[in-house]
Order: structure tokens, then C-alpha cells, then sequence
């Protein structure tokens, strides 16, 4: 038993070092609704700080990706059908990725914008108004 | 099984039934020897009995007192030890360790200043946006860090609504 422990306790920090970062992104519709609907787990550390910043009661999501930083060259954020994020360049930096990213609703650039994004800090986006409610797109280092 | 000794013993006595002493008389090689050696053995024991009298104790009182505290002590012992051990079981140790790790963090968060939390955090892991622009002279974007939510926050103001029959996913 003390072995399979001592090698446990040896092997936990090697996995976590070895496991590449990934970016999560989510495309999030928020409403108001007299009986809002229950979070969805992915959301749920995130509950206060979007009621807090947007104002809204109910949040569905409509897509999520996690795409590996494990490539240098161009990759995609695709976190729905109508919305993605096209990572031009990318640089590590101490504790997150520093990122050249262009956001874009179907075939449409929305806007390019250079960002740090840090383990654990989520980035909210705010997107256009849908069926009375508000588009989210939300990024973070995982 | 009685050894012969025991028997011997038992004989001179007078403590053999009547079928163990005809029993053990048959036994013996020669009857009379051991008449002889039964008659000096009950002649040696009347003598030490009255020439040499059991030795009297100077402290009997003190002598009964400690013998009796040893066996209490000894009584009372395992019981003291039963009860001792008892109290911390191992769902006990266990309910004692999260009791402490609550603890901890009870005072982590009533000792530590929020400010102090967030700021240290902040620094670690906050997310940034360094520029933003937009092709769309109607699309604006702002960037700001809400520090109370440690977020930030990519505002794009002026998009265009997206219609309800249009089915978003």
C-alpha cells in the first residue's frame, strides 16, 4: 500500500507538468426570466460573476470547445456554429498565454484584439443582442 | 492422571478414598517401607508444628494495604486504558481533521482582507486585453478588468441584433 502511495504522490505533479494547457471558450445566451432555468455545471463557478457583470438571471449555453495549446501555428476557437475565434499568434508567458485572437460571427471579423489570458481569469465577451437577450462568449486558460 | 508423588503424598495425608488407597497400596514394591516412611513423615510434621511457629509480620497491616492497591491497580488498569483508547477512533480522527481544515479556512477568510485575496490572485491569474479594434467604425470595443469579479471584460457595443427566426447555435 505505502508504495502505490509514495508512487502516487511522485507521479500526481509529473502528469499535471506533462498535461499541455488548453483554452476553454463557451458562446453563452443570457436572459431574464421570471423562473430562470438551473446553470449548466460548466457555468456554475462563473454564476456570480456574469449575474454581477451583465445583469442577467438565466444563462444557457449554447456551445463549448477546449482546443489544446499544444500547436504553434494558427488554431481555432470554434465554441459554436455561429461564432469562433481565430488564435493568429500566441506566446507563453509566466502564467497564461499572450494571444493575437479575432473574433468572428459566422463569416463576419467582429473585432481583433490582443490578449493575456491567465489560468483560472475567464475573459467575457460581450456579443450581440439575440430573442431578448445577450450573446456571451467566455475564454479561459484551463 | 495423579503422579505417584501426589499419591504419596495424598496417602500420608489421609486424603485417599478407599479404593484410591487399596489402589495405591497395591502399587507399592514394599508396603511396610512405606508404612515406615508415612509414620516418620506425620512424626517430622507434628514436630515442626509444635517446635518451629510460623513466623509473625511485623507490618501485616502496611503488607495487606500495598497487596491490595497492586490488585486494584492492576484491575483498574485495562479499563483505564479501554477508555482512554476509545475516544479517538478513526471516524473521530477524521470528523477532528475536517473540524480543523474548516477551522483554517474560517479564519483564512475572516483573518485575510479580501482586498489582500484578490489582489494576490489578481496578480497571478487575471486575464487582460492589451488592445482592441474593429474594422466596423459602428462596432466599438471596450476592455476592462472588473477587479470585484477579478473578470475582464471585452464590451462590443453596436453590433447588430441578431433575428429571433435566425436559430442560434
Amino acid at each position: 500500500m505505502r508504495p502505490f502511495f509514495l508512487a502516487a504522490l511522485i507521479l500526481l505533479p509529473c502528469s499535471i507538468w506533462a498535461t499541455d494547457p488548453a483554452v476553454w471558450s463557451a458562446v453563452i445566451l443570457a436572459t431574464n426570466e421570471e423562473k430562470p432555468k438551473e446553470m449548466p455545471a460548466e457555468l456554475r463557478m462563473f454564476k456570480q460573476k456574469l449575474q454581477n457583470v451583465f445583469g442577467y438571471n438565466q444563462f444557457e449555453l449554447i456551445g463549448q470547445h477546449t482546443e489544446p495549446m499544444d500547436d504553434p501555428s494558427e488554431r481555432w476557437l470554434i465554441p459554436s456554429k455561429n461564432f469562433s475565434v481565430r488564435v493568429g499568434s500566441k506566446s507563453e508567458q509566466k502564467n497564461g498565454y499572450a494571444m493575437n485572437l479575432e473574433l468572428f460571427e459566422d463569416q463576419r471579423m467582429l473585432a481583433r484584439f490582443d490578449a493575456h489570458l491567465g489560468a483560472q481569469s475567464p475573459l467575457f465577451i460581450r456579443g450581440p443582442m439575440y430573442a431578448g437577450g445577450q450573446v456571451i462568449i467566455l475564454m479561459m486558460v484551463k | 492422571m495423579k503422579t505417584f508423588e501426589e499419591n504419596f503424598t495424598a496417602w500420608v495425608d489421609g486424603t485417599l478414598n478407599s479404593q484410591e488407597r487399596a489402589k495405591f497400596e497395591a502399587s507399592l514394591v514394599s508396603l511396610q517401607e512405606a508404612e515406615a516412611e508415612k509414620t516418620a513423615a506425620q512424626r517430622l510434621g507434628s514436630l515442626i508444628r509444635e517446635h518451629v511457629p510460623a513466623p509473625e509480620m511485623s507490618n501485616a497491616d502496611f503488607f495487606n494495604h500495598q497487596i491490595l492497591r497492586q490488585i486494584e491497580e492492576r484491575h483498574s488498569a485495562p479499563e483505564q486504558a479501554k477508555a482512554g483508547g476509545i475516544f479517538w477512533t478513526l471516524p473521530r480522527m477524521a470528523w477532528a481533521g475536517a473540524f480543523c481544515l474548516a477551522m483554517a479556512g474560517a479564519i483564512y477568510g475572516v483573518a485575510v482582507p479580501k482586498t489582500v485575496r484578490q489582489a494576490a490572485a489578481g496578480q497571478e491569474y487575471v486575464a487582460k486585453i492589451l488592445n482592441a479594434e474593429t474594422d466596423d467604425p459602428a462596432i466599438s470595443a471596450t476592455a476592462y478588468h472588473d477587479d470585484d469579479e477579478n473578470v475582464t471584460v471585452l464590451w462590443l457595443g453596436g453590433l447588430d441584433y441578431i433575428p429571433e427566426d435566425r436559430l442560434l447555435r
